[in-house]
């Protein structure tokens, strides 16, 4: 599947594989799909080497598990985790070519018509999981960005470790309107929660009603099993219809052109002059590398004065 | 007038929901008083703001689930109806909470004890709530298979609190609920009248004139933000719910209700989420 | 940059506009309006320029429009009492309109930076920035309902939330940066010594605050922004409120309920003068309604 820094497109009309795939047989290579009891499932994404960043692959294994436990009769409850030290890293932007997680590179030039393909693949997929029939629980620690915070903001609970990561500086927060209504749009006052910078803790998080439960990391596991267990009590046709008119709710509310928006705003990346004194995305990536890249983009979305406050 | 008291004092026109024994639990009845009294109370130009209350230890404990003269607030399964019947009694319950969300005079809630399920919905569609702060919030709704139909949550308290709250069915007492945005004001239960008087004596001031123009310019806003949309997609989606398949291994009220009493029925659709709430 | 009642300086990534009618509490008359989107335009198009801050020179941010019935056709309904056609209320109305939405969708970082007063549509100015930033005894509030008219402003909802922007609109109260910190109305309330360390501190953030494609990404970041917001139903909730700011101020005393509690601010101030009237609206609140304690009002 062909994107990625200097890509060759073809058309948009290419076939979106994790829209027609199939679960049964299915070789999760990046994510490990079990069932807790009769009425649990559980997905942990599963390239800790690498942040748990989203490959094509990974979209594809997230996918094929959220189908398998949709058409599991017993399956009330889903949880989604992160293996190793982090939820996820967001799209790994060191895939190799061939893969559509980075970000296209505008010397690939593509046409608006191959580009919306792309684009409309890369974002409305997270409305496979706002859509998703059961109930979804977020099993966040360690970084949550990017991509990641999305999957994890389309979930139905979000239970957090305390100093777990939302966001980061240089990137902003990944809402998209998917979380409280004080906080959306991004920059309504209580989404600064003191300060300017787009980060926030997991404690922070819960506070401001973005996450709904944060506890100490020893106890994240057994605070998500505890949720998992009770909503797993709650009759299954009458939370697919309950779930059904929140998300239509939310729909009639604006939120429905959240990704659509999302992806406007991905076009422009297209199109953009970097000014002399900035990062430049593409060039810092060739001459420093991504590690490079990060650490200059987190240092210039600084203040040079350090806030006092703590998170 | 025996389900709901009125009195009009210094311009303000107070609502007693008034079935203490029951928890001011709604029925026909009460929602026939009320539904008679708030036109008459809408046009009384004496009144300029209207305080709803309840009489006893409680604001409202929500739908009177006995299943007697309850057609008003709840539909049975097992009802022999049409698309169309039930059409018309969905929107007929829901557009009660329209119109007095809309009501051309402020409303304010006063609330202490128990204030659930459609309670709660009261409360929330009158303009401000003051409660006591150990007054208990929630909507237990979906524990029994009903549709928890009222919009305004997610306007209220945003996405991840409403999918919280309505998925746990957990209450909350004043103090959280002020903070997430589903009330005004938490005050210590001794200063709950004096609070709300205060207010509302305030208010009075005013004269409908600014009063109404004042209060539609900030209903019209929740009009455009999908609220008008949002009121008849709830009623449609009422509807499919009416239509769920009710698995075997599946708690279900109506079947406990009709074999061992309403109190067995509440009793099991609370057990399993009990000492989750509690350790909440 | 000569305007006569804003001022005006650039300063590399960092612009600020001052309402400058300090005598006045930086009281807004069209003569204001007009400057600060002149040096709205200005910053605009000043390509160094990323964040605008917005702030009030003497005691306050700003008391709201004018009272005073001079210098405001265009920021004040017409007093009542005049033979006013109901069709120029509403030209006047839309373009009142797209002003607001201009100051609202402005594309560049707009900071409120609030001390003392910062009432009526001084709040609405404030609630029209991205952020706001006050001092912890600066005082907020609309008292328009308290004079017959429906707030025109309608991000009240999306600032505040529903159950607020009912309780502080239809009493007209006052509240302090404490209790608008509370409830997001802004976003920081410091004590006043500690206020230009938290602007610079913050300011400086927002200058550094964009996404992966730069400052040239931000124009495509926020048009998406306002498209969220009119999804949400923005365009149409101002229509809502503008026309709704305009049926009460078309009110007339004689017609209104003025016997059932009501108050005739333009007849007072024609027999006792703008500072009575002022005084004469808000005295009978607070007995119920305690203003925050802030300096006499001139």
């Amino acid at each position: 599947m062909p994107t990625g820094f200097g890509w060759n497109f073809k058309t948009q009309y290419k076939e979106c594989f994790y829209e027609h795939n199939d679960y049964r047989e299915w070789d999760f290579q990046t994510a490990v799909y079990e069932k807790v009891n009769d009425r649990v499932a559980r997905i942990t994404l599963n390239r800790p080497d690498k942040r748990n960043a989203f490959n094509d692959r990974m979209f594809e294994d997230l996918a094929a598990a959220m189908h398998k436990a949709n058409d599991d009769p017993d399956v009330r409850v889903v949880i989604i985790r992160g293996a190793g030290k982090h939820f996820g890293a967001g799209h790994d932007l060191s895939s190799p070519e061939g893969e559509e997680s980075p970000p296209v590179h505008p010397s690939v030039n593509p046409t608006m018509q191959d580009y919306y393909g792309f684009e409309r693949r890369r974002c409305y997929k997270y409305d496979d999981v706002t859509d998703y029939p059961k109930i979804t629980i977020a099993q966040v620690h360690g970084k949550c960005i990017g991509a990641s915070q999305i999957f994890a903001a389309s979930c139905d609970i979000i239970v957090t470790a305390e100093d777990a990561q939302f966001g980061i500086r240089g990137f902003g927060s990944q809402l998209h309107g998917l979380t409280q209504y004080p906080l959306w749009p991004l920059w309504s006052n209580k989404a600064y929660a003191g300060r300017a910078i787009t980060e926030m803790s997991g404690k922070e998080a819960a506070e401001l009603g973005f996450a709904t439960k944060s506890v100490p990391l020893d106890k994240l596991e057994a605070e998500t099993l505890r949720w998992a267990q009770v909503l797993s009590n709650l009759p299954s046709e009458a939370v697919a219809v309950t779930k059904e008119w929140i998300g239509g709710m939310q729909d009639i509310m604006g939120m429905g052109g959240t990704q659509r928006a999302h992806y406007h705003g991905h076009t422009g990346l297209q199109y953009v002059r970097f000014r002399p004194e900035e990062v430049n995305l593409y060039k810092e990536k060739r001459d420093k590398g991504l590690k490079g890249f990060l650490k200059d983009r987190a240092e210039t979305a600084t203040p040079k004065a350090a806030p006092k406050e703590k998170k | 007038m025996s389900t709901i008291l009125y009195e009009k004092v210094d311009g303000i026109g107070y609502i007693t929901l008034n079935r203490p024994e029951e928890l001011n639990a709604m029925n026909d009845e009460m929602l026939a008083e009320l539904d008679e009294l708030l036109p008459k109370i809408e046009m009384d130009l004496d009144v300029k703001v209207v305080v709803f209350r309840g009489a006893g230890k409680d604001f409202c404990a929500g739908q009177d689930l006995t299943g007697v003269k309850t057609y008003e607030v709840l539909s049975e399964p097992g009802e022999h109806l049409t698309i169309k019947k039930r059409m018309e009694a969905e929107r007929r319950r829901n557009r009660r909470w329209e119109y007095i969300f809309n009501l051309a005079k402020p409303t304010i809630a006063q609330v202490h004890g128990h204030c659930l399920g459609t309670g709660c919905y009261l409360s929330m569609v009158c303009d401000i709530t003051i409660a006591a702060e150990d007054a208990q919030f929630g909507d237990p709704l979906l524990r029994m298979g009903l549709l928890p139909h009222m919009p305004l949550w997610l306007y209220l308290v945003g996405i991840k609190r409403t999918r919280e709250l309505l998925l746990t069915g957990c209450y909350i007492d004043g103090i959280e609920a002020e903070k997430i945005g589903l009330i005004n004001k938490a005050v210590p239960r001794d200063d709950l009248e004096d609070e709300v008087n205060n207010m509302a004596k305030g208010i009075a001031l005013m004269n409908c004139d600014a009063l109404a123009p004042a209060k539609d310019a900030v209903n019209s806003v929740m009009e455009a933000r999908g609220l008008g949309a949002c009121w008849r997609f709830t009623n449609d989606m009422q509807l499919v719910m009416q239509q769920r398949t009710m698995l075997p291994e599946e708690f279900n009220f109506f079947d406990v209700r009709e074999k061992k009493g309403l109190k067995a029925a509440i009793e099991g659709r609370d057990a399993p989420f009990k000492k989750f709430c509690e350790e909440r | 940059m000569k305007y006569q009642n804003v001022l005006l300086k650039l300063d590399g990534r960092i612009a600020t506009i001052t309402l400058n009618r300090p005598e006045k509490l930086n009281a807004i008359n069209d003569g204001m309006m007009r400057d600060l989107i002149k040096a709205l335009e200005k910053v605009r198009k000043d390509y160094e320029s990323l964040v605008v801050v917005i702030k009030g020179a003497g005691s306050s941010f700003s008391v709201g429009q004018d009272l005073s019935g001079v210098g405001t056709d265009e920021v004040m309904p017409p007093n009542p009492r005049e033979k006013t056609y109901l069709f120029d209320m509403y030209s006047q109305g839309f373009k009142n309109q797209s002003v607001w939405q201009y100051i609202f969708e402005y594309p560049k970082i707009t900071v409120a930076q609030v001390h003392g007063y910062c009432l009526g549509m001084g709040l609405d100015l404030a609630m029209s920035c991205r952020a706001v930033i006050c001092t912890d005894n600066a005082v907020f509030g609309d008292p328009s309902v308290r004079m017959g008219l429906a707030s025109a402003n309608p991000l009240w909802t999306f600032r505040v939330g529903l159950k607020k922007s009912k309780e502080l609109l239809l009493t007209g109260r006052y509240i302090d940066g404490k209790e608008a910190q509370k409830i997001g109305l802004v976003m920081k309330a410091v004590p006043a010594a500690e206020m230009e360390e938290a602007m610079a501190v913050e300011i400086d953030a927002f200058a550094h605050s964009t996404g992966i494609g730069g400052w040239d990404q931000e124009g495509v970041f926020w048009s998406s922004w306002m498209s969220f917001m009119q999804l949400a139903g923005l365009a149409a909730a101002r229509q809502m409120t503008t026309n709704l700011n305009v049926m009460s101020s078309i009110q007339r005393p004689h017609r209104s309920l003025i016997d059932r509690g009501g108050y005739d601010f333009y007849k007072v101030r024609e027999e006792k003068g703008l500072k009575a009237a002022i005084e004469e609206r808000d005295a009978p609140f607070r007995k119920y309604f305690p203003e925050p304690k802030q300096k006499k009002r001139k």
